[in-house]
């Protein structure tokens, strides 16, 4: 053992540069394995350890209080199924007034649940935790949940008014985990509760909940599922596209070790015939070889760990912040211990062909042949490119990859992954680009103008202007969300589209209609056909869904001019003017422009605000979960991309190698340094050029396939022009970048084999 | 046609050639004897400009090689200079014919002009018949005329040859003894580094014995 140890090490301290790549390799194939092991649990993980923990509730139920009593209502408590129950809590729907009640940009404005309920740690159902401040105990005083809203400073102390006038002072940021309030009062004081909310944690989780209010009336319930899959979706649209990731990086380590490996073995027979003269058997020789590579590869791994966990950390972290996860954390140990041992399973079983293929090669074939036999290969190639007219260190070129097929089959293959990495990030970056341009209009909306009801504004003729449309926003509650709804509506034409991507269903024809965002379906358990009941301060309207179409927020409702101001007390069109200016924040009526092609949007602002007419160019809004996805994909690809050429680096390594005496012949005929260069870069740009055509439909395959699952996790339906987003030059440069990298990987290589030292190699012979 | 001027080359502290001048005439045979590790292939080396030396100048028609960047000395080695090798160094990749053909197309030359020329020279050398064949399947004596059929191609000044019968029969190196005869007879100029003595005795006009990296002995004949 020790021999092979010591045998071991003297082939690695011989071939640094591969032992490099190795490590190199599987730092790169470890780190994205913990990332995307890591993430699948964390998104899950923190959540349904917080739900144990803080007994959350399985269902969540209000009551309608003025049908039932408090003691009717508790006494569901003891249906059967039920494990646990906290309440009745009594509730309230209160309104955030869009301006005049809180401070600026404090608290969003629209509806939102008001709980009465002081934080026990001894609570059966939903124990609350505080994040900072108090429980409320007096009057005036309020929590508000972390949930709900974010502050960039302390809040406490600062006081919040609802419509109506009633006004609290904020004492703390609570949590639940169950979301079962956005904020929580002492118990008396709410004004006008509407409801009597009851929390159940129930034998069977996933129970529906008429089994528990059967013959009580029951105004609206929620699973905890619909909490959890909010809590945890940001992070598991990343997932696909991860694991995407993590199985290409895989793929490609085996093929870089694969080929690692064998060229070792190849060009290292006369190692293999001294060492088999020394006395080694072959399970020692094999032995060799494979600790040449194990070594290196668990160093490449442990530092890929390190790197996996900070990074997982970091995005778990960001998520959790981004995304309110109850807690989010590293990886676990078990993650980290699953990904070392089955990166180094795959390490030791690719080495193991090519190790046992060393051992079995008899000493004295070993010894003479000196070099591994394997040259007069693909010799027609050679014949038929010396016959075109392209200029010889080229042809020349061309023709090698042809004399070591295995050698180039995992080259073409690792550039065919790095490419296929290209071409699906690339898609992603478009598909998810083109979403936001759909649902957030940004090709058709280029300029917001706010205005308020009393001072109208006319764009119509206005230079650079193609379209305006009147468009009203509101904040709505629907049952079965524990946030406000964005509903959005515009005036005029009922049947214009405005730009909005349709998926499932038509747009609006008649008033009374709804036009929603996938996720709003399947938040609400609707289904295009059947009607939702929207309230705004006690007014209600009843829409029926005709459609799911791409719409900003995901989860917003689109629905006509009259059915929106039919939950306000707002005229149908903007009232003669004031003589105050426009005053932005206070409105929710916009002017949407489309500008001519070729107008500047900053240009048309500038032009506005200098006829004092308050504007903005349409911003384009990445939300943060949007960012880290970005940034994952970019920094994914370039790691696949940059163990693509590592591998393209350790062929041209070999190749060089077993050519050295080829390059010193051609030296010493006269080719100049930049002709054997040529002749290097050309055989790789060949890969290359293959590796690209097979490496794009392949990154073509893996949007299709992982593109919708993304969108899946995160509740949105694709329409099928999202996916068509490969326009004939992305293709050409999906191919050009699997030259790229075949060159890039190439090059150092090339320009040692092109300073060879012709006189030593030439006498080595 | 060649002048070496104290040239020395050294590897560490050992010197490879300690201080050699040596001129060649055009038209001249010599024949670099002298036992393993004297420097006549690095001699041949610091000619042929595959490798520099230490110090001293090579000054090869005219040109000092010495000062010549690596693409000066490409071209050099292409226009001015021919290399025979006792290990053939022919492509295993390529046919025969392609093989000769190669140094003319490094240069440039157009394929059906390298492949007459080449032809002419396969014919002179009785191995025409050989073109399509691969190099694995030639005797050692084909293939080291191959390799002079390359070495010839570019019509080289200078015509460098490294042990050229070292790894051929007696009989094939017989054959190849005439090749160059008849070469330098036609008056071509050669530097002939070898072992064999009759070799030497029957090709060259002089005969340099090179010991310790430096001119022991100089016959003419």
């Amino acid at each position: 053992m020790k021999a092979v140890w010591q045998a071991a090490q003297f082939a690695v301290r011989r071939r640094k540069l591969q032992t490099s790549i190795i490590a190199l390799v599987l730092l790169l194939s470890t780190a994205t394995v913990v990332l995307a092991l890591g993430l699948l649990v964390t998104v899950d993980g923190p959540y349904d350890k917080a739900f144990a923990q803080q007994h959350g509730a399985h269902l969540m139920v209000s009551y309608d209080p003025a049908k039932a009593t408090a003691a009717q209502v508790a006494a569901s408590a003891s249906r059967p199924g039920v494990t646990a129950a906290g309440g009745p809590y009594r509730s309230q729907i209160v309104n955030v007034p869009e301006t005049g009640g809180t401070e600026p940009g404090m608290l969003p404005p629209g509806p939102l649940t008001v709980t009465e309920r002081t934080g026990r740690g001894d609570d059966p159902v939903d124990r609350l935790t505080l994040k900072s401040g108090r429980w409320a105990t007096a009057p005036g005083e309020i929590v508000l949940g972390s949930g709900y809203a974010r502050f960039p400073f302390d809040p406490t102390g600062r006081k919040v008014t609802f419509s109506g006038g009633h006004t609290f002072t904020i004492v703390g940021i609570g949590r639940s985990i169950t979301r079962s309030a956005e904020a929580w009062v002492a118990p008396g004081q709410l004004s006008a509760p509407d409801g009597l909310q009851m929390l159940y944690r129930l034998a069977d989780p996933a129970a529906p909940a008429g089994t528990i209010t059967a013959g009580l009336p029951a105004a609206s319930s929620q699973s905890y599922l619909a909490s959890r899959q909010q809590a945890t979706e940001a992070g598991k649209v990343a997932i696909p596209f991860l694991v995407a990731f993590g199985i290409a990086g895989l793929v490609v380590a085996v093929l870089i070790i694969g080929n690692v490996v064998s060229g070792a073995v190849v060009s290292g027979f006369r190692h293999i015939g001294v060492l088999k003269a020394l006395g080694f058997s072959p399970t020692q020789v094999t032995g060799v070889y494979l600790v040449m590579v194990t070594a290196p590869g668990v160093l490449g791994s442990l530092a890929g760990l390190v790197i996996g966990n900070v990074l997982a950390g970091v995005v778990t972290t960001t998520l959790g912040d981004s995304y309110d996860l109850p807690t989010a954390s590293g990886v676990s140990v078990w993650v980290d211990v699953l990904a070392f041992a089955g990166v180094l399973a795959v390490v030791v079983f690719t080495a193991l062909v090519p190790a046992v293929r060393a051992g079995r090669i008899p000493a004295a074939v070993a010894v003479s042949a000196g070099a591994a036999p394997g040259r007069g290969r693909a010799l027609r190639v050679q014949r038929a490119l010396a016959r075109t007219r392209l200029p010889r260190p080229v042809s020349l070129g061309l023709g090698l990859p042809f004399a070591r097929p295995g050698r180039t089959a995992m080259t073409i293959s690792a550039v065919a992954f790095g490419v296929a990495a290209v071409t699906f990030a690339a898609g992603l970056d478009r598909s998810l680009n083109s979403y936001l341009a759909d649902a957030e209009l940004t090709e058709t909306v280029h300029v917001v103008v706010p205005i308020d009801d009393r001072r109208p504004i006319s764009l119509e003729g206005r230079p650079g202007t193609a379209k305006v449309a009147l468009t009203r926003f509101d904040q709505v509650h629907v049952p079965g969300f524990d946030r406000a709804v964005h509903m959005k509506a515009y005036q005029g034409d009922i049947g214009d589209r405005h730009g909005h991507r349709m998926v499932h269903g038509r747009w609006l024809a008649a008033p009374g209609e709804a036009v929603v965002g996938d996720p709003f379906l399947k938040t609400s358990g609707k289904k295009i056909g059947d009607t939702v009941v929207v309230t705004k301060d006690g007014r209600k309207a009843t829409l029926r869904i005709v459609g799911t179409a791409l719409v900003d927020g995901g989860d917003s409702v689109l629905t006509d001019w009259a059915s929106l101001n039919s939950l306000g007390d707002r005229k149908t069109t903007p009232a003669a003017p004031a003589s105050a200016g426009p005053r932005t924040g206070m409105v929710t009526s916009f002017l949407e422009v489309t500008l001519t092609p070729g107008t500047s949007p900053k240009d048309y602002v500038a032009a506005l605000k200098a006829d004092g007419v308050e504007a903005d160019t349409a911003a384009e809004g990445i939300e943060p979960g949007q960012v880290i996805v970005l940034g994952l994909i970019a920094l994914l690809t370039l790691g696949l991309a940059a163990v693509a050429a590592l591998g393209v680096f350790n062929t041209v390594i070999l190749n060089t190698r077993d050519r050295a005496r080829d390059f010193g012949v051609l030296k010493s005929l006269g080719a100049t340094p930049r002709q054997v260069l040529t002749v290097v870069l050309a055989s790789m740009a060949a890969l290359g050029l293959a590796g690209g055509l097979i490496g794009l439909p392949l990154g073509v395959v893996a949007h299709h396939l992982v593109m919708p699952a993304m969108a899946d996790t995160g509740g949105i339906v694709l329409p099928y022009g999202l996916m068509e987003i490969f326009p004939w030059p992305l293709m050409v440069l999906s191919v050009l970048a699997g030259i790229a990298i075949a060159l890039l990987g190439a090059l150092i290589p090339a320009g040692r084999a092109a300073r060879i030292r012709t006189a030593a190699v030439l006498h080595s012979e | 046609m060649v002048q070496l001027k104290d040239v020395r080359k050294e590897y560490g502290e050992t010197a490879a050639l300690a201080g050699v001048s040596l001129d060649v005439q055009a038209g001249e045979a010599v024949a670099v004897m002298g036992p393993s590790g004297s420097g006549k292939s690095t001699l041949l080396n610091m000619i042929a400009g595959l490798d520099r030396p230490t110090s001293g100048t090579v000054v090869v028609r005219g040109e000092d090689i010495t000062e010549m960047g690596e693409s000066e000395l490409a071209r050099y080695r292409r226009r001015r200079i021919g290399m025979v090798f006792q290990f053939f160094n022919l492509l295993d990749d390529l046919p025969v014919l392609e093989n000769v053909m190669l140094a003319a197309q490094l240069l440039g030359t157009p394929r059906k002009q390298a492949q007459a020329r080449a032809m002419e020279l396969l014919d002179e050398l009785s191995i025409a018949d050989r073109r399509n064949a691969y190099p694995v399947v030639l005797s050692g004596g084909e293939r080291q005329r191959v390799g002079v059929a390359r070495a010839l191609m570019n019509r080289p000044a200078l015509l460098l040859a490294d042990e050229p019968t070292g790894a051929l029969d007696s009989r094939a190196g017989e054959q190849v003894m005439d090749l160059l005869l008849d070469l330098n007879q036609i008056g071509q100029t050669l530097l002939i580094v070898t072992h064999d003595e009759r070799l030497a005795t029957r090709v060259a006009d002089r005969v340099v014995a090179f010991e310790d990296g430096h001119v022991a002995a100089e016959v003419t004949r």
